[in-house]
This record gives C-alpha cells, structure tokens and sequence, in this order.
C-alpha cells in the first residue's frame, strides 16, 4: 500500500543542482522532499568533477616530484606504482562528499528519498524505490535528474574497453594504450592525467582543434603543452567504427578531405557531452515541453506547466554543475516567493555571460564571457590585453611561467567583456575578473587594486593593466 | 584625539556654506549620523550630519556665519578635551602655516578647496565627476560620508541625490550624456547597473522623439529631490505625525475686510494685501489669547513673546513660509512692506535661515486659486495654522424670508492639541472672525 505524504517542493535529483535547491528551499521554510535514484551528490560528486580532480590533483602531484627530484640530482623509483591506491583515494573523495551533502541534507531537515521518481500529473510523483513504492504530493515539482554520457552508433559503451567517463571513473586500472574520442573538457582532463601515469594517450576531435568551446588561443597554448608531453592530437578526424582484435581496438578515422587511417588502444573514452535524463519520467503525459530530449524553462527555471521547474543538464543552459546550483537556488527562492510571498529571486535565469568554464587540466584553462571570435562575428569593437605568466616573478619562481591572460574589453567604457586565463591556477584566478565583469568594474579599477606581491593573482592586474597600455613587468 | 570638522560640499556645485543653526551645543556628546547643524547653500538648506561618535568642543563658526568647504566649522574630540590648540592656526589666514601636530583632515583644507571651487563642467559631466566617490557607499540619505576623508583628491562627498553606481554605469553615462540622478538603481543595494542607464537613454531617447508610439505609456520620470524639497517633506512629515492636528472651522463675512483693503489705497501706490491685512488682524488676536502663540516642546510649552507671523508662499519648485517678526507691534503697511519684500526675495534669491525659520503662527491663503476651503498642516515650531479660503458671494436668509447675498470667507484653524485645546481654539478663531467682520474693533 503506498505511503501518501505532502511536501510543498519535491525535487527529483540528487545532483548538484538537486541538492541545492533542496537545501536552499528549506533555508526559505519550505518542506522539502528529494527523491534520487543513486547516490547523493550525483555525477557531479560521485563520477565527475570531484572524483576526476582527485586522479588529476595525484596525477600533478607525481609529475612535479618526480621532476623536481630529478631535477635535484636525485632518482625516483616508481616500480611500485599502483594505479589502484589513487583510484582508490578518488573514491574515497567522493565518498566522503556524498556523506557530506548527506549530512547537509539531514541537517536542514530535506525529506531524503531513495528511489526513481516519476511524474503523476503537475502536484503528484511516484517513487519506485528498493523498498517498495510510494506516493508524494507536492505544490511544486523540480525536476533535476541531470544526464548521461552521450554514445555515438557503433561505439555503445560496454565500460570494458569502449568507456564512457563514468566507466573510466570507475576503472582501478590503467590502460597501456588509450584512444579519446571528443577534445572536450571531459576528454581533455582524462587525457591528462593518463598520460601522466604513463599511458599512451591519442585525442581524436572532430573539429579542427581542441577545446572547440574555447578561445582559439587559449586552446592553442594547451595543445602546445600537451604535444610537448608526447600526446597525439589528431584533429578534424571523425571516428568511423571501433573493432576489435587480438592486439586491441582498432579505430576507424576519416579526415575532412577523406584520408582514412586507423589508430590502435587498448580502450577508447567516448567523450562527445551528454544527453539529458528526460526519458521515462512522465514529462508528455504531465504536459512538459521537451525539445530534442530537453526541457524547456521559462523565467525562474518554471517549465511549460505552471507549478513543474527544470534544472541542471536536462534544460539547455551550459551543462555544468555550478550552473545547475544556481538554477536550483533560482527555482527554490521562486517557488519560496509563489508559496509564502517571500522576495523574488534576485535573477529570472542564468546569465551566460557570467558563467565560468573551466578545464582543469595541465595547464588549466579558466574562462567566461565574450570571446575574442565571437566578438568578431558580431562585428563588435573589442579591445584584447594580453600578459604572459613568464611576466609574474611568482610563476618563475614556482616554476609555472608558462601560458597567459586575455581578457576581452569594451575600448569605449572599459569594462570587462570576457577572459580565457591558460596557466597554473587559471580556473581560481578567473573569478576576479568575473567579479569585476559582473560588478561592472572597469579595467582600471582591477589594474589599480594593490595584489600582493609575490602572487599569480598578479597576472590579473598586470592584465588589466596591459589594456590600459601600461602593464609594468612587460 | 580632538580634530577639525570641516565645511563640506553638501551638493556639486556648493562652494561655500552659512550655518543656518547649531543643533548640539558646545559641551554636547552626540552619535556618528546625527544631526550637527543645518548649512545653508546656494540652492537649500542642508543637514550636516555627525561622522562620527564624539563631542562638540568648540564652534568656530556661528550661526549665520560662512565658510568655504573645506573650512574648519568647529573642533570636535573627547569629553574634556583642550580645542585651544586646534583653534590656534585657524586664526591665521594661509593655510600652509597649519600646525603639523592637528588632526589628519587639517592639511585638507587647502586642497579641498581648490577642488571644490573648480568651476563645474557641463551638466552631465558634472553629475558624473561628483558621483565616483558615492560608487559603493550606502543608501541615498546619508551625504555625509567622512568629512575626514576630505584629502587632496578625493573631491567633493557625494551629494544627498546621487544614487550608488557600478563603474560602467558611470562610464556609459558619461558616453551616453545621461544623467545619472535620474536613473533608477535595480543592482544590489539599489546600486545603478548598466542596463538602468540604457534604459534611461532609451527612455529620454523616445521621450525627444515626440509623442509616445501609440498603445505604450509614457516613460516614468524620477525627479531627484531637491533639497528644498527634502526639506519641506521632512518638516511637514514630523508636523503631521507627531502633532496630534484638529481643525476649526468659521466663516467670516469679509465686507469689511475688503473695503479697509480699499481703504488703504488712499497714500499708497497699491492697497494693503488681504494677506497683510489677516496677519495684522491675527496678530491682533493673538495679543487677545497667547496661548496660540505657543510652541511644544517635550517638557513645557514656550509661550513667545514675539508674534512672529509666516505666510505660506508657492515657488515654482517647493513652499517656503517668509516670517514677518513682532506684528503685534508693526501697523498693516509695515507688514505689507515687509512682506512684499520678502516675497520677492524668497522668489529670486532665496531667503536665509532668519527669514523663514520660528514662525510662531502662520498662515496659508489659498483663496487666489479659488479654493473655497481647506484644512493645512502646521508649520512647527508654532502650534496653529490658519486656512483662508476665498471670498466668494453666498445668500443670506433674512427672518422675512428674503434672500440677500454676503461676502464671505472660511476660515480653517489648523491647531495642535497638546497646546490648543478645541474651546480655547474657539474663542481665539471667534475674536478673529470678529476683527475681520469689524476691523475697528481690533483697535479697542
């Protein structure tokens, strides 16, 4: 007999985006139910970001002793090495992640739900858990059950040798030979740290470049250190069909102007983004607005049926977790002021200028805003400062000089339009500029502040002050 | 540490000020925000708000007294503390021969000065260069950001009307000619982003380009307030809501009244004005029940020995209420003289602080728009108001039935109750009427 119980939100996901908005919507006094399927935290936590960083942060950390041991005369022995025990400490990482946002739920008194829930009509879910089923009432619903690696035909993932990033997260072993199709974030970092445990990485990008999301530039600068570390790039290539044999993979390329090749691995990472969770969740029958698998939001994340609100990578807004945070806070101050006439939230939606990319890995790429090309297409007037980490003493003596800071501006108003920052800490140096962006400040007023000195922070003010034709170390 | 307060610039284009009043007196503690003293501008009167906690040692600068922004007003520090030698340079004309052991705003004077005399830029520019030390700071009402902070460079505080802006706002209204009082902020704290200057370009763009396109309403318009205004809205505010109001009404067969007004031509150019003529019979009046005469204040009621007489006058932005002193002892052409020079100061000029401020009784006459009665606020300090009405024909029913027709005014006596009560309100609105149906009996 299922439980009927009523909530004034329920959301369905777990993710960074679900969670949140939990939390947050209970902040606001409104009770809350939150159904997930999994783990809490969802990919972003459990096999995503969080776990990927902890294989990266090792994957640095080796690196870098290995080469300064070297450096100082001395001899590192790795034969001992076991890729296992790293592994092993990125889910150990994501564990104690998903305990804590556990613990925050608990503590904020969010009615936590195992189980997949479904729509019944615009008020009503039904939750399939492991333990039977049950019945929620809800004044509103959010929907935040996020997305799932993207496959392409002929390349379905069996998590054995054809991977997605979820079966590479979860693989404690390491590969001899490892093929990576989409130069993406995603691809990009995983190529990263397996070449730095030593596995013999190949990129494949359909495109003509890596990071095709990125600017030309700064993309540039990170295939340049990843061609010095010994990795194949091989773009404008589209893979034709994988097969397998004796000696591995053998995957079929076809460039633009119709040269055919064949690479070898011994697994391939399919990495070509995500498709949304939108399957299976009663979204026609309730009446919810899809359009090629997403749904489509309104103001304050409120999809096409008044009362039901989407977040996260199931609407069309940049698939990233911490856009999926903010729309999970929107929706909740929202849903907070329709039931209790509290405040509006101080934003009707994501704006995308102000949100940050970042590829975490070696070098970092940091970015947000208006690029240099897209400036360009529109025909508008930018100015463009430039200042090369080789011109921060702290970058020297750190041993990190390589790389740079752009950053796009208005020349008449002297704002800052965008930034694409390639370097050590690029993704953490980013945000003062998109403070300053977001604040409306000009160039003149990050170029002017006092940055302690020795610091990489310095390379944003050097930037901003090489926009305004008077960068010092330069 | 005792230290300087200095004169600042209270709106963009203030160069120098005249202490209109002293609200603490020398010896007083007060809190950071309070009220110091009003300064009289160019333009209004403006309050002077405290910096920050301390005592008010010494006023160097008293009332009616001016002084260049940047000037010393007065010396403030800790309880007991010796102002002597903080006084000691300022008796010295040159700046640079000020002590280097004072306070840290004394080497500002000078500077400040200079500043704030430069003359001002065209009219959005100005806007703009008084508004980018306001950027961050809190709401609209406090124009007394740190008088200390008066060093060279830092220019002028930001006037009482500028809204906080981003940078960018500041720059594109400065690109686009807009000017920034009128913009209203949607950014955090209130702030003016961005998108409030375009809109407020779009908006005076569409309001030059002649009528508004058909089916969408006219752009609202934000007035900044003046400080005139500022002024007239908090007065009136703390007259209507802390003195509890009650209102008499009489008529008055006003033939009399018009023809001493008639009267009064014989020797004069012009007549003696209705309004001159109530202030005397009022004043008249008052010599008859003193207690109208009366200010509230708190623990005691001052009754004054002066009758000193406000008229409400309209200016083309605001109210102001010249004060002609002592009727009681002046004749009706010597009011009309006062006032008719008053009037036509408060409408060039402006009047200063002595000409406008204690009225003990007013009065407002609102019979010339043709307003046949109506109840007004009181002006405080006094403790009543009195209403005129036009003087319009109105029948009169003999006891044989027949109809004849009066000249007649309504009066509308406006009183405080904690000084006034309703009969002694009565009797003095009676003797009132009375004078104005028979003047010559005032003389009795």
């Amino acid at each position: 007999m299922p439980v009927e119980s009523e909530y004034d939100v329920a959301i369905i996901g777990a993710g960074p985006g679900g969670y949140v908005c939990a939390i947050r919507a209970a902040q606001l006094g409104l009770s809350v139910a939150l159904v997930e399927r999994d783990a809490p935290g969802g990919v972003c936590l459990n096999i995503g970001c969080i776990p990927s960083k902890a294989l990266i942060h090792h994957a640095s950390l080796i690196a870098e002793g290995k080469r300064a041991i070297e450096a100082a005369g001395g001899k590192v022995d790795l034969s001992l090495f076991d890729y296992r025990k790293i592994w092993e400490a990125s889910r150990a990482a994501a564990d104690r992640l998903s305990k804590g946002v556990r613990f925050l739920l608990k503590k904020n008194k969010v009615a936590y739900i195992e189980g997949s829930g479904r729509l019944e009509g615009p008020r009503a879910l039904h939750v399939e858990g492991k333990e039977g089923s049950l019945e929620l009432r809800a004044k509103a619903i959010v929907l935040a059950t996020g997305s799932r690696p993207r496959s392409l035909p002929g390349m379905a993932f069996d998590e054995e040798s054809v991977l997605s990033s979820t079966g590479f997260l979860l693989s404690p072993s390491l590969p001899k030979r490892l093929a990576i199709l989409g130069a993406g974030a995603i691809g990009m970092e995983t190529a990263f740290v397996m070449s730095a445990f030593g596995v013999e990485v190949t990129v494949v990008e359909l495109m003509d470049r890596i990071l095709p999301l990125e600017d030309e530039e700064s993309a540039a600068l990170v295939a340049s250190a990843f061609q010095k570390k010994g990795m194949a790039l091989l773009t404008g290539r589209a893979a034709g069909g994988v097969s397998r044999g004796p000696s591995g993979l053998a995957i079929a390329l076809k460039a633009k102007d119709g040269t055919e090749s064949t690479i070898a691995a011994d697994r391939l990472l399919v990495s070509v983004g995500r498709s949304p969770n939108t399957e299976s969740l009663g979204l026609e029958e309730a009446g919810v607005r899809l359009e090629r698998g997403y749904v489509i939001a309104g103001d304050y994340q409120e999809s096409s049926v008044s009362g039901i609100y989407a977040i996260g990578d199931i609407v069309p807004s940049p698939q990233l977790a911490h856009v999926a945070s903010k729309e999970g806070e929107i929706a909740a101050e929202r849903i907070a002021q329709v039931l209790k006439g509290g405040p509006a939230p101080t934003e009707r939606r994501v704006d995308s200028l102000f949100v940050p990319s970042a590829v975490y890995c070696e070098p970092e790429l940091g970015s947000f805003g208006l690029s240099e090309a897209k400036a360009k297409e529109q025909g508008r007037p930018i100015g463009i400062a430039r200042f090369p980490y080789a011109g921060v003493g702290k970058a020297v003596a750190t041993e990190v000089p390589y790389g740079q800071a752009k950053i796009v501006f208005d020349p008449k108003l002297g704002n800052i339009l965008g930034a694409s920052i390639v370097g050590a800490g690029a993704t953490e140096l980013l945000h003062e500029l998109l403070l300053a962006a977001r604040s409306e400040l000009l160039l003149e007023d990050v170029a002017d502040m006092i940055h302690a000195h020795p610091t990489l922070s310095e390379l944003v003010m050097e930037g901003a002050r090489a926009g305004l034709g008077r960068a010092i170390h330069i | 540490m005792a230290e300087r307060l200095l004169m600042m610039a209270l709106s963009p284009t203030m160069s120098e000020g005249t202490i209109a009043r002293w609200r603490v007196a020398e010896g007083q503690a007060f809190k950071a925000g309070a009220l110091l003293c009003e300064v009289e501008t160019d333009k209004a009167s403006m309050d002077y708000e405290a910096p920050k906690d301390a005592v008010l040692l010494r006023i160097v600068l008293p009332e009616g007294g001016k002084a260049a922004v940047g000037d010393a007003i007065a010396i403030i520090g800790a309880a007991g503390e010796d102002p002597t030698p903080l006084l000691a340079p300022l008796a010295t004309p040159k700046p640079a021969s000020v002590s280097p052991n004072a306070a840290p705003a004394v080497s500002a004077p000078a500077q400040a000065k200079t500043a704030a005399s430069v003359p001002p830029p065209s009219p959005p520019k100005s806007a703009l260069e008084a508004a980018p030390e306001a950027a961050l700071e809190a709401g609209p009402e406090r124009p007394s950001a740190s008088v200390f902070a008066l060093s060279p460079g830092s220019g002028p505080s930001r006037p009482a009307s500028y809204p906080p802006s981003s940078p960018l706002a500041r720059s594109l209204a400065r690109d686009l000619g807009v000017d920034l009082r009128a913009a209203r902020g949607s950014g955090p704290g209130g702030r003016v982003v961005e998108k409030d200057v375009r809109a407020l370009a779009l908006a005076s763009e569409e309001a030059g380009s002649g009528a508004p396109e058909v089916g969408k309403p006219a752009p609202d318009k934000r007035i900044p307030i003046s400080g005139k205004r500022a002024v007239i809205a908090r007065r009136l505010s703390e007259s209507f809501y802390s003195a509890p109001h009650y209102y008499l009404k009489r008529r008055a067969d006003a033939a009399a009244l018009l023809a001493l007004r008639e009267a009064s031509r014989s020797g004069r150019d012009k007549p003696i004005s209705l309004n001159a003529l109530l202030i005397k019979l009022s004043a008249e009046a008052i010599v008859r029940h003193p207690y109208v005469n009366s200010s509230w204040e708190g623990d005691s009621i001052l009754e004054r020995g002066s009758i000193d007489i406000g008229l409400a006058v309209a200016l083309d932005d605001g109210l102001v209420t010249p004060v002609v002193r002592d009727c009681a002892r002046k004749g009706a052409a010597a009011i009309e003289d006062e006032l008719g020079a008053l009037i036509a100061k408060a409408k060039g000029r402006g009047l200063a602080p002595p000409e406008y401020e204690g009225a003990s009784f007013t009065i407002s006459n609102l019979g010339g728009y043709g307003i046949e009665e109506f109840t007004a606020i009181i002006n405080p300090p006094g403790s009543a108001i009195l209403a005129a009405g036009a003087i319009l024909d109105e029948p009169i029913v003999a006891r044989d039935g027949s109809l004849s027709a009066r000249k007649a005014m309504a009066l509308t006596l406006g009183c405080d109750h904690r000084v006034i009560d309703g009969a002694a309100g009565s009797r003095f609105l009676a003797t009132l009427v009375g004078f104005i149906e028979a003047p010559g009996s005032a003389l009795l």
